[in-house]
């Protein structure tokens, strides 16, 4: 019988379906990977089972019996622990008391700081740590809070523990202790849950492994008994609809040129060039920091070493002012956080960078700014109701549009836009996609950084690859689609094996399995 | 929320002062007319110069999502100085002008540590609040300087003085400030970029915004309007006082709050911060003639205060529960 059970377990969030009908199982003591592609849903099915989020609909059954799993405290009387991505840790407490927190040992109403000491430091030894338990958490590295933040989940002495991407912020060494942790805790007949998108630790670890995409189940297989091939096609497998109107002119001559940039902690070496009305993808898993590598471009991150030229003139803008003053435009990803002024009206949210053009004595004009809204409006197809409309009140997709004018208002000749369609319906999707084709025919270089495949590939000429702050890819559209016949027959076919080759290609490098440059496998 | 509910908000925002300031005006009449005669009345806006003045200022530091309370200080230490170079035989201009300086060197204080250094607006200015304080005390000696009418001619034109015969100084200056404060506010590219910072800092930023120079540019602008009411009062009283400014702020926040300001920032309103100053001015005055003492006087427009967070408070719960 199935140890762990999760059945039609459907999670819906504000307007995004998270999970739909999603039925899992996993055996008593064995090492269960799931992995998907960002967004497939795998750290949700996990937050249901560690009580953070409710399913609307399905059922958990754990050792055969049904489970209500409402709250942390439920999930850990069903023996389940969860090590979650985010780290939690309080920094001005001790090891030991991170690590007891939810149960402090007491003695007559006053914690027993010997006996929590004792207990933890031998939980630490158990983990191989050289960790001593009446540290502060403050002073410890990023990857040294990950592995108390597994000692946590230990103390429980719980069955399950799921482990949420455990490895993200390890280096090599701490990699190799978690995987004799992890094999200690098989040992100890414990079943561990592994997420993870990088594809040497499942095969290096897990007996098992689930395959998420979109929110829905895919398969599950014996991890023995599949290829690195198979996964990765199952991972991204679905059919690449170009409906995006893929740019198919030839980009001109180099308006951009970034040369061996590195900034430590963050990337390390990095060159690559933009052409005039090129349209270049940055693909990369979360944490691999192609956000920071673009953001340098903008002035957002100040690089270490290296430079970056603008039509031959060296070009490191200090700030996001000097960018603009340089013709470089930015559209932010996180468009609530830093992009839209939400108390604003939409005609303000326009002319925020170039208030001084819009001036005359010091004093803005409003016919001009009005202008300005208009003439947007017009080329976008942007929806209010008036221009003192405030911007929060409209749609994800149309507060969007206003940001991709507030930059092409300052007479971008290079834009830079993190993940373009983050949020925004199927419908305002195309209409950016085919508002960036033609602003690329114009002339415009585009960089755009985004999580979703298909996006790339359907509008990009070329793709950047990032893995741990390197680029492992640079892959053009143009090789990837040289043997696909336009007037044959089977040309959907065809066009659907090179996208996938294509997607195939990415993950690999994203995952740092291989490095691929302009066609030949290096 | 409702669309009423929605519309009433939206209302209260732009009037809920002015309607106070109607319904307090009516129970003072009724408790003792002689409030509301003319002369009264315009003695009552002649004071209102000095909250409203330096209220002004505040409300740009409170729309950029800051905050001054160092700005009582500012007013004493400028009185102290005022009251020290004239009674040394310096031109009243040229004291003045001097006294304008420090208040801006002030505020250059206050917004460097801001910026610079970080530090939340908050403790910045209660710290620079006492430092200013401290200043004030240390360069008078701790003595109140009378300024005697062989040295007030000038400053009296600031205090009794009328322009054109008619009318009265303060209350114009206290509306060209607010003209000007207006026009700033609303028609200038740093208006715009003071609410685009308090509406959402880091957006302003990634836009290309000069966050610390406008916020810099933010302090020393309330702090010249402090040194401004600083000069007015001083004026009216002819004397240098150390303690002149203790409490200030709290009238002059209260007046920029009652005119519905927001406090977090990025929505400012400048008409209703000069009925929010006429009304504390006009609650305090009130209560004065009714004979009623300094610290009760402050009891009232604290529990003012209070009532227009509260009003405050109900419309965000509001518009939470309306999600």
């Amino acid at each position: 019988m199935e140890y762990i059970e999760l059945k039609n377990i459907t999670k819906t969030f504000v307007n995004v379906q998270a999970l739909s009908d999603v039925s899992m199982s996993v055996r008593e003591g064995e090492v269960h990977a799931v992995v998907g592609e960002n967004g497939a849903g795998k750290s949700t099915i996990m937050k249901i089972l560690g009580g953070m989020y409710f399913a609307d609909s399905g059922e958990i059954w754990i050792d055969g019996i049904k489970r209500d799993i409402k709250n942390v405290q439920d999930a850990l009387e069903c023996g389940i622990s969860v090590v979650y991505q985010e780290l939690n840790l309080m920094p001005d407490l001790t090891i030991a008391e991170n690590i007891y927190l939810h149960n402090l040992p007491q003695k007559g109403g006053i914690v027993d700081k010997k006996t929590m000491n004792l207990n933890a430091q031998t939980l630490l030894d158990s983990m191989d740590l050289k960790l001593k338990s009446t540290e502060l958490t403050s002073m410890l590295s990023v990857s040294e809070q990950q592995m108390v933040e597994i000692a946590k989940a230990l103390s429980h002495d719980s069955d399950i523990i799921i482990m949420d991407e455990p490895t993200a912020s390890l280096n090599n060494n701490e990699v190799d202790t978690l995987y004799r942790l992890i094999k200690n805790l098989k040992k100890r007949g414990k079943t561990v849950i592994y997420i993870s998108h990088r594809l040497q630790e499942i095969f290096d670890l897990s007996d098992q492994v689930t395959i998420l995409r979109d929110g829905t189940y895919i398969g599950s297989y014996k991890t023995n008994e599949i290829t690195t091939d198979k996964l990765v096609e199952l991972m991204v497998g679905r059919e690449i609809s170009r409906f995006y109107k893929t740019a198919d002119h030839v980009p001109g001559e180099i308006v951009l040129e970034v040369k061996n940039i590195s900034k430590e902690g963050l990337y390390s070496d990095v060159s690559f060039s933009l052409r005039k009305g090129e349209i270049l993808g940055f693909a990369g898993l979360m944490g691999c920091n192609r956000e920071e590598i673009v953001k340098t471009i903008y002035g957002l991150v100040q690089a270490d070493s290296g430079e970056i030229l603008l039509n031959g003139v060296r070009t490191m803008p200090r700030n996001p002012a000097e960018a603009i003053r340089s013709h470089i435009g930015f559209v932010t990803e996180d468009r609530k956080g830093s992009g839209v002024f939400a108390l604003m009206s939409v005609r303000e949210n326009i002319s925020m960078n170039i208030l001084k053009l819009i001036s005359e004595f010091g004093l803005i004009k409003a016919d001009k700014e009005q202008d300005l809204l208009k003439n947007y409006t017009n080329k976008m197809n942007m929806r209010y109701s008036g221009y003192y409309q405030r911007i929060n009140n409209l749609s994800g997709g149309n507060q969007q549009k206003f940001l991709l004018a507030r930059a092409l208002a300052a007479d971008c000749k290079v834009l830079i836009m993190l993940e373009p369609t983050r949020g925004i319906d199927v419908g305002a999707k195309v209409e950016i996609y085919s508002l960036l084709g033609d602003l690329a025919k114009q002339g415009v270089a585009i960089i755009m950084v985004s999580s979703e495949l298909p996006e790339i590939i359907g509008n990009c000429h070329r793709t950047l690859v990032v893995f741990q702050g390197k680029i492992t890819g640079d892959i053009s559209k143009k090789d990837m689609d040289a043997d696909i016949d336009v007037h044959g027959a089977n040309r959907r076919e065809q066009l659907r094996v090179s996208s996938q080759k294509y997607e195939n290609i990415i993950m690999q490098c994203a995952t740092g399995n291989i490095t691929y440059f302009r066609g030949e496998d290096k | 929320m409702s669309k009423a509910a929605k519309k009433f908000w939206l209302l209260w925002d732009k009037i809920g002062g002015l309607l106070i300031l109607v319904v307090v005006v009516i129970i003072y009449a009724v408790l003792y007319p002689k409030i509301i005669a003319p002369e009264q009345l315009t003695t009552t806006l002649m004071r209102s110069a000095i909250t409203g003045i330096a209220a002004a200022g505040m409300t740009f530091a409170i729309c950029s999502g800051g905050f001054d309370l160092s700005i009582g200080s500012i007013v004493s230490l400028v009185s102290c100085i005022i009251a020290s170079l004239i009674t040394k035989g310096m031109n009243t201009w040229l004291a003045l002008l001097v006294a304008l300086v420090v208040a801006a060197g002030c505020g250059l204080i206050n917004g460097l540590l801001i910026t610079i250094l970080k530090i939340p607006a908050f403790v910045a200015t209660l710290a620079t609040q006492l430092s200013f304080a401290g200043a004030a005390y240390v360069y008078s000696g701790s003595k109140a300087v009378q300024i005697t009418s062989k040295y007030n001619k000038d400053l009296k034109i600031l205090s009794t003085g009328k322009i054109f015969g008619v009318f009265p100084t303060p209350i114009i200056a206290l509306l060209l400030v607010f003209v000007l404060a207006y026009i700033l506010y609303k028609y200038t590219s740093f208006g715009t970029k003071v609410r685009a910072i308090g509406s959402n800092e880091l957006a302003a930023r990634t836009t290309g915004i000069k966050v610390n120079k406008i916020v810099v540019l933010v302090y020393v602008a309330t702090a010249v309007s402090a040194g401004l009411a600083g000069i007015l009062n001083t004026a009216r009283l002819s004397t240098g006082d150390n303690t002149l400014g203790n409490g200030f702020e709290l009238d002059a926040i209260t007046a920029v709050i009652l005119g519905g300001t927001s406090l977090s920032g990025g929505k400012g309103n400048i008409w209703g911060t000069l009925i929010g100053a006429v009304l504390v001015t006009f609650v305090k005055m009130g209560l004065n003639m009714l004979g009623v003492g300094e610290a009760f006087q402050k009891l009232a427009v604290s529990a003012v205060l209070i009532f227009a967070l509260s009003i405050n408070g109900i419309k965000l719960i509001m518009q939470k529960e309306g999600k």
